[in-house]
């Protein structure tokens, strides 16, 4: 008590003030660095026993609404999420065309059926059948166009993928040496706010990646789970791990085994050894990663796919021949006889049966496959969702094939079917009638890829598969099928680029005159009339309820379905960032610096410290005048 | 109320940043003049917009054909009028009576019929761009031969003259009696006798009847047919006829008849009659014979040109054009199938048993297929140039006493032929065909017109941008973003760093 009090007093309050206009002065200083919180100066009374020393300042704390930062940093992934995608899908959008533009694959479609129209009016004349053979160039180009750009927009996911990867593991290394210091230097009192800034920047960094829930522990060190649960980031120093790759193509595409996969996966490998695959655990399905992933293995393969599913039906319906069964009477079984020549791999045998009872009538499909190790094949490895799907190994000759079939067939119709080898390569099914009286064979037939351009009938095989030695396609099942990345390949026949004459001369003796309009007639027929069931493993139909209809009618689908997606991204991303803003801008105004608060304080501090000088010049003055009096 | 500092107000940036955005677009709108730039644009509008594109560009293609065909039916048109002119000058002309032959043997007649002939080669040749229009699918070469060839016939083919000519010697005989075979009679029977059974040659014994009781008529019996004509010895009086009807080569028929006199001197077509049935049967005979070598010369002759232009003008694929076997032709008892090398094939285009329109299609609707090919081979103008033909080839010496019978016979023909017999394809029924064809062309170009404006008219609306719309949305964005700027600016003064 006492003029010296007074005075200690008074300096303590000095000395507070000054520090306080220190953490006014830092705040005004950062008021515009991106991630600095508000620090608000604490002070506290002094007091001994009952009586107050003074004042001093308490900690310096941050003002942050753990809720908000929480919800911040979930709408913030789910917005990178949504800008990834919008990106990646407005390319694609505009891959497709501007509306009847003439790089638009629907106008390039539209253009080489109208040039077919054009050959049945005037098929002697060479510009027509010209007109023809570029315009079918010009989507074959469209069509190795799109799929070159999709997948080049699939190996830039991979490589963006690694690129995170990178940023995540410099992200994760930096916080874990801002957790060891906020360890150490939380000895008792609460932690260093500034420091605690750094691990919150750090945190949303690695949010925009992956969807995080960070928990935090009482000496501010925090640990990081994913949205699912699983831990990321728990004390222990951990990397992420991806292994890159190179030329990715149609075939490349993801398996969970690391040696069959055609792309890179992300792995966790934890300090003590502990490695869990991110992709396969499905915790990847949020934030940027979440959206490379699900482009490079979905949304892009999906798009290849059908692009895919779109050559397969313009090969498939210009080049295929239909083989009828012929009916034969062997005892009291009937049946059908198939002469097998002309099937290729991935040609198809359909059998149509009635098993009595009860009366239903089914169908099987029979597959030529030549390599054993596709067998056995799934039932959606035709687009006829009702079909019972049956593969034939032809790679071990025609005696063998009826072996398996009758086999095969057995499993599925119990003894009603035989089949066997009666000459050359001809198939006989026989059903049981007057034997067993359980199956009653309705009709065979056989659908072939002609490989010949002449005098094979009216089809004609105008695209094939490959760039320097051509292949025929026909939809073969060996190697990993032939559909996949087949838009990739697919090129004009060259025998008929160089003799384009080809496309009306169906015979050679007596030669087609180049009047006749059967050939182009025909053909015309097949692109634009004929049905088609398109595989719903495209995307496009169901499993269930397949896409039926001419090519025209698939494209048309095609376009709209990428494009709408892209459309639909767009609109996600402008919710997303609405979101993203207001919260962002809530938090700002809780956690940010307000400089008018910040100069109302320094106002408010100026006067406190001319106060507290005055009561010290006040206690100099008194005891000024003690001295003086003695 | 708080009022934000213009630093936190993060959704006035946004909404300001995305006000200048749109109205870059409408600017970008009001240049192109379309709303949209790529299909993801257009929104929920797009599967529609796809189909009616894809739509657009089918009725395009018919569109296409349609204007091509047309042209081909508009020349078509014009060839085949032309033709149906010809053939009825030809028939009208050919009723005109009259024979004067020039120096060359040939009367003005036959040779504008030769002109006329030119001509219609020439119409069956008729092409447009690269197509020869009447050669059913055979388009690259034209259908019909020149008609020098056709007539004189090139290198080692013979031509139709030679072909009539050998025709003619085969049919008329070494003697000129049509093949028959008159014998003088042995006793009181005269018979007529074809000379070789089953030979298409000459004259054939149709019937042959009598009014008078002396005679008895027998026959056409046997193979080869004869006819046995027995005078029995009642007498025969005069005026009495006995009728031969004798079938022709070319398929008609002619009517000979010999009339009985009592008195003498007798004309040509009567015969003497006489107490005595040898005798009168040896009159009948001769008398038969000098008519039968004048009809021979005749009827005959004439009948023959026009079985040669059954021969050379008509063939398919399984029977080419037939000649005369031979040499010695007069004696030739077959006809036999002519070579490609050996005979002038008038006509190269497509042979076909399938209709001949179907051999040139038209799509020019979703399901109608318009069919206007034609055949130069077809009947109507395979009669047509068969008649004009036979007239254009005959020549008529001097002095030669049938040759206006001749013409007669040779002008009937041609006029009956150029009539198009009730059931035969006439060139009209072939022209009205062609019209037909082109009609349903015409309106279906016609339906495509208007479905293509009304298509388009739908596809601008999704995708057009309407200038007065963009302009008014620009100066009412402008007004907002004015004034979103003005706020920020005031923002931007409340500040306390101001006021201190």
């Amino acid at each position: 008590m006492g003029l010296t009090s007074a005075l200690n007093i008074a300096e303590t309050g000095l000395r507070v003030t000054q520090s306080s206009l220190d953490t006014v002065a830092r705040n005004i200083a950062n008021a515009d660095t991106p991630g600095y919180t508000k620090k608000i100066f604490g002070q506290e009374n002094i007091v001994a026993g009952s009586v107050s020393f003074g004042a001093r300042t308490t900690d310096i704390t941050r003002a942050v609404d753990e809720f908000l930062q929480t919800r911040l940093r979930i709408e913030s992934a789910a917005l990178s999420n949504a800008e990834i995608r919008k990106d990646f899908l407005a390319r694609l959008d505009q891959l497709f065309g501007a509306p009847g533009g003439a790089t638009a694959l629907d106008t390039i479609y539209s253009e080489f059926t109208q040039s077919f129209q054009e050959l049945t009016a005037l098929p002697e004349q060479f510009s027509a059948r010209q007109t023809v053979i570029s315009s079918a160039e010009t989507l074959a180009q469209q069509l190795r166009q799109l799929s070159t750009e999709i997948q080049a927009m699939r190996q830039q996911a991979e490589d963006s993928l690694a690129q995170a990867v990178t940023d995540i593991n410099e992200a994760l290394d930096q916080l874990a040496s801002v957790n060891q210091a906020l360890a150490s230097q939380s000895s008792g009192g609460a932690p260093p706010a500034d420091l605690l800034d750094e691990r919150d920047k750090l945190v949303d960094q690695i949010a925009q990646f992956i969807e995080i829930r960070a928990v935090e522990s009482g000496d501010g060190s925090v640990s990081l789970y994913t949205g699912s649960g699983n831990a990321l980031f728990e004390g222990l120093p951990v990397q992420l791990v991806f292994d890159h790759r190179g030329g990715i193509s149609a075939q490349s595409l993801y398996d969970p085994d690391e040696t069959i996969s055609g792309v890179g996966t992300v792995k966790l490998m934890s300090g003590n050894g502990f490695e869990i695959d991110l992709i396969q655990s499905g915790i990847l399905n949020s934030g940027r990663m979440g959206a490379l992933i699900d482009l490079r293995d979905n949304i892009l393969v999906d798009a290849q796919a059908q692009l895919d599913e779109m050559a397969h039906g313009l090969s498939m319906a210009l080049s295929s021949k239909a083989i009828a069964g012929t009916p034969v009477t062997s005892g009291t079984q009937l049946g059908f006889d198939i002469d097998t020549t002309d099937l290729l791999s991935g040609n198809t045998i359909s059998l149509s049966y009635t098993t009595t009872p009860p009366g239903s009538t089914q169908n099987v499909t029979i597959v030529r496959v030549d390599d054993p190790s596709t067998l056995p094949l799934p039932n959606d490895a035709t687009a006829d969702p009702n079909d019972i799907v049956i593969g034939a190994d032809f790679s071990a000759g025609i005696a063998a094939v009826a072996a398996g079939l009758d086999t095969a067939l057995d499993g599925v119709l119990g003894a009603g079917v035989t089949v066997s080898v009666p000459a050359g390569n001809t198939l006989r099914f026989l059903d049981d009638t007057g034997v067993g009286d359980t199956t009653v064979i309705n009709a065979t037939s056989a659908t072939a890829t002609a490989t010949a351009v002449q005098d094979d009938g009216t089809q004609l095989p105008l695209f094939l598969d490959g760039g320097n030695s051509p292949t025929v396609y026909s939809a073969s099942l060996d190697a990993g099928g032939q559909k996949t990345g087949f838009a990739a390949r697919i090129v004009v026949n060259q025998q008929i680029v160089q003799d384009n004459e080809l496309l009306v001369r169906y015979a050679t003796s007596p030669q087609t005159p180049l009047g006749d309009t059967a050939r182009p007639f025909d053909l015309l027929d097949r692109l634009t009339e004929q049905a088609f069931t398109f595989s719903a493993s495209s995307g496009i139909g169901t499993i269930t309820n397949p896409f039926t209809g001419d090519i025209g009618s698939f494209v048309e689908r095609l376009v709209s379905f990428q494009t709408g997606r892209a459309d639909d991204a767009k609109r996600e991303f402008a919710g997303h960032d609405v979101v993203v803003t207001a919260l962002r801008e809530r938090f700002n105004d809780k956690t940010g610096v307000d400089i008018n608060a910040e100069l109302s304080a320094l106002i408010e501090l100026q006067n406190t410290f001319a106060a507290n000088a005055r009561v010290i010049q006040v206690v100099d003055e008194m005891m000024d005048v003690l001295f003086s009096v003695l | 109320m708080t009022i934000a500092p213009l630093s936190t107000t993060l959704s006035l940036n946004r909404s300001i940043a995305e006000s200048r955005d749109l109205l870059a677009r409408f600017q970008e709108q009001l240049a192109t003049g379309k709303k949209v730039k790529t299909y993801g644009d257009l929104g929920v509008a797009r599967s529609h917009v796809l189909s009616l594109r894809s739509e657009l560009g089918q009725i395009a293609g018919y569109q296409k054909t349609i204007s091509q065909v047309d042209i081909r039916l508009d020349v078509m048109l014009l060839s085949l009028e032309r033709f149906r002119e010809i053939a009825s000058e030809a028939k009208s002309d050919a009723l005109e009576v009259g024979f004067d032959p020039g120096g060359d043997g040939q009367t003005v007649y036959q040779r504008e019929a030769a002109g006329w002939f030119d001509e219609a080669t020439a119409l069956l040749n008729t092409n447009i761009g690269d197509r020869y229009l009447f050669g059913g699918r055979e388009t690259e070469q034209n259908p019909v031969l020149s008609s020098k060839e056709i007539l004189d016939g090139a290198d080692t083919r013979a031509g139709f003259k030679q072909v009539a000519s050998e025709r003619r010697q085969a049919d008329l005989g070494t003697d000129g009696r049509g093949r028959l075979v008159l014998a003088a009679p042995a006793g009181t029977t005269a018979v007529i006798a074809e000379d070789t059974a089953g030979s298409p040659f000459g004259f054939k014994l149709n019937a042959a009847a009598t009014n008078a009781a002396g005679i008895d008529i027998t026959g056409p019996a046997g193979v080869p047919a004869t006819i046995d004509v027995d005078f029995n010895g009642i007498a025969v009086n005069d005026g009495e006829t006995v009728r031969f009807t004798f079938d022709l080569p070319d398929g008609t028929q002619k009517d000979l008849t010999l009339t009985a006199r009592a008195t003498g001197p007798v004309n040509p077509g009567e015969f003497l009659i006489d107490a005595d049935p040898n005798i009168m049967a040896a009159n009948f005979q001769t008398a038969l014979t000098a008519e039968i070598e004048t009809v021979a010369q005749r009827s005959l002759s004439a009948a023959s040109l026009f079985a040669a232009t059954n021969d050379f003008f008509d063939f398919d694929a399984g029977n080419p054009p037939q000649r005369v076997a031979g040499p010695p032709f007069d004696s030739a008892t077959a006809l036999t199938n002519a070579t490609a090398t050996d005979t002038i094939f008038w006509y190269q285009g497509e042979v076909s048993s399938t209709p001949a329109r179907d051999s040139a299609l038209a799509k020019v609707d979703d399901s109608i297929i318009a069919s206007y090919g034609a055949r130069a081979n077809e009947d109507s103008f395979r009669t047509v140039m068969k008649n004009l033909a036979a007239v254009a080839v005959e020549i008529f010496s001097v002095g030669d006493a049938n040759a206006s019978a001749r013409y007669s016979e040779l002008k009937l023909r041609a006029s009956s032929g150029l009539s198009f017999a009730a059931g035969a394809q006439s060139v009209d029924d072939l022209v009205a065909e062609i019209v037909i064809a082109k009609k349903t062309i015409d309106q279906a170009g016609a339906r495509h017109k208007e479905s293509q404006q009304l298509l388009q008219g739908f596809i601008d609306d999704e995708e057009n941008a309407d200038i007065y719309e963009v302009s008014t949305a620009i100066l009412s964005l402008q007004g907002r973003i004015e004034a979103s700027l003005q706020v920020s600016a005031s923002l931007s003064r409340l500040s306390l760093v101001n006021f201190l």
